[in-house]
């Protein structure tokens, strides 16, 4: 029997079938499940995080970074090789110079050999032992819990120790053999102050540098250092400057000298951002 | 636990980015093919290459803000190191310990006992075969415990017990410390790995459990013997493995359906996984 609430029934069913089938959305498909999974996995992976998790400490088994303990390390790595190659290059220098006449001026430019040689020997050392060639290494190296520069920095002063170490070495054998020759005129002062003046400020140019621009930068200021000086030699022999106001320009280049190379320990103790990105 | 949040990092032609990952303590199988991004990611991890945008927080810490604490809790093996060869390998363990500020003896004498190089310790390094100065390296890393250790193809000149015991060891340390390791021969690692990481062509593709990277793979891994003659109808890039067995041929490859009645369906290793996946991408395009 077809009972007028049935048909009603029916009638609607009818009327709502069109917009029922737009409003139910079909079942998702497997690809499409993963997709949804996929693009949740961040949400998932920080719901991994537990909120109250400590922070990360430095670590207890290393001890704090001290510039003694780093260049007590870095003795330990080979410097035979610059120690030989200064000690090879200083016998020569004392037996080229006339122990009569040590701070006569070499091959027509201004400035005796000594000073001409030792910031040569001190740029190359530096290139030499900044860094390992071997990428590896290198990386090992990096990976220390000391400011990036630091490490750097304790090789070069270690570097222009061993090269100011010999020259001192090298000065006084010159000096014996000075004070055995006859009518000699050498000059212990003048002529440490000479070469430790311009080794100096070439090493802390390129120190000073190095902190700010960079390996390139480093190198070619020590060059232009260098050559700054050869030119001011140069003016002080066509001028005949005394001995003493030689003297004080050797006295203020070993100042700057000294004085970049202690701004340079500070700039290498800083850290900052900009400084991990240059050194990577 | 590390997080990586918008990390993005040109990296020769292609350009590594990561929205957005965690990864937890354990040993980590980072896998790719050559020229994913693998070592990028990991040089990124360990702080020797900076993000050219996005962040990577070690326990809460900014590498930005925080290096060389960062730094005094990593320790990281390079896929090619060439050690100082004329240093011996007990004054180069020294020098590196001091390198990190590790200055008690007991620490390197433990290291050198566990991994079997007393008999080394006067040796240059040059004179020590590619199995005991890859050990050498290894325990360089390990010097200062760091609760972060990565390494990138650390089997490489290894011998079999080599390799074993090292896994061993990674395995054991790997607990309550994170282990990233970046490798290619994956099944050596399947017992050890908690979680797998694959980068693809700079983007991560997968990072979590091993047995769901099995478990999501599209195609099925079946093995079987087979004449020459039908060896030689096998299309190459279905095949993950294949050994000569007398005048048939041990197969292991990856189909959808069972390639014929010889095949058996085996469960995909960690390597399988891999190819039924990078497969699945090739398909898609």
């Amino acid at each position: 029997m077809d009972h007028p609430f049935d048909r009603e029934l029916g009638k609607l069913e009818d009327e709502l079938r069109g917009p029922l089938r737009r409003a139910i959305l079909p079942p998702p498909t497997p690809e499409e499940t993963s997709r949804l999974i996929a693009s949740l996995q961040g949400e998932f992976d920080l719901l991994k995080v537990e909120p109250e998790s400590p922070k990360l400490d430095f670590n207890p088994q290393v001890d704090p970074p001290s510039l003694k303990q780093i260049l007590r390390s870095q003795l330990r790595l080979n410097q035979r090789s610059i120690l030989l190659t200064s000690s090879a290059v200083f016998l020569m220098l004392v037996l080229l110079i006339d122990p009569a006449y040590p701070l006569d001026h070499f091959g027509g430019l201004p400035g005796g050999i000594f000073p001409l040689i030792t910031p040569l020997l001190l740029i190359v050392s530096m290139l030499f032992s900044s860094r390992t060639w071997d990428k590896g290494m290198r990386a090992v190296e990096t990976l220390t819990p000391y400011p990036p520069a630091l490490v750097l920095y304790t090789r070069l002063l270690l570097v222009t120790g061993i090269v100011t170490g010999m020259a001192l070495l090298s000065t006084i054998v010159i000096g014996f053999k000075s004070m055995q020759a006859e009518n000699s005129t050498f000059l212990f002062g003048p002529f440490v102050l000479e070469w430790m003046g311009i080794l100096l400020v070439t090493g802390g140019a390129a120190m000073y540098m190095l902190f700010r621009k960079g390996m390139i930068a480093s190198l070619v200021s020590a060059v232009l250092v260098y050559g700054l000086w050869i030119i001011l030699q140069g003016q002080i022999m066509d001028h005949g400057v005394s001995m003493s106001g030689k003297m004080a320009t050797d006295i203020v280049l070993l100042i700057i000298g000294v004085s970049l190379l202690v701004s340079s320990y500070g700039r290498s103790l800083k850290w900052n951002a900009a400084s991990w990105r240059a050194s990577t | 636990m590390i997080r990586i949040e918008g990390l993005e990092r040109q990296a020769g032609t292609y350009r590594l980015e990561i929205e957005r990952a965690v990864i937890s303590s354990g040993l980590n199988l980072v896998v790719g093919a050559n020229g994913a991004g693998k070592t990028t990611l990991i040089e990124l991890l360990t702080t020797l290459q900076t993000p050219d945008a996005g962040d990577i927080l070690y326990s809460g810490r900014k590498a930005a803000d925080h290096l060389p604490l960062i730094r005094s809790q990593i320790g990281y093996v390079p896929a090619d190191i060439e050690l100082y060869g004329d240093m011996k390998a007990g004054k180069l363990l020294k020098y590196m310990a001091e390198l990190k500020g590790v200055y008690q003896p007991e620490a390197i004498d433990k290291l050198i006992g566990d991994f079997r190089l007393e008999p080394f310790r006067k040796s240059k390094v040059k004179h020590l075969s590619q199995g005991v100065q890859r050990r050498i390296a290894v325990v360089q890393a390990l010097l200062a415990s760091p609760s972060f250790l990565f390494l990138d193809e650390p089997l490489n000149g290894m011998d079999a017990e080599e390799r074993k015991f090292l896994i061993t060891y990674l395995t054991q340390y790997a607990k309550g410390r994170m282990v990233i390791v970046a490798a290619h021969e994956l099944n050596e690692w399947e017992e050890a790995t908690d979680n797998v990481i694959w980068i693809h062509r700079g983007r991560l593709r997968y990072n979590g459990s091993p047995q769901q990277w099995k478990l999501s793979v599209a195609s099925s891994v079946w093995e079987g013997e087979v004449d020459l003659s039908d060896f030689e109808r096998i299309p190459q890039e279905r095949l993950i493995h294949f050994q000569m067995t007398d005048e048939r041929m041990k197969v292991r490859l990856m189909a959808k359906k069972q390639p014929g009645p010889e095949f058996l369906e085996k469960e995909p290793t960690l390597e399988d996984a891999f190819f039924l996946h990078m497969d699945a991408l090739a398909r898609r395009g």
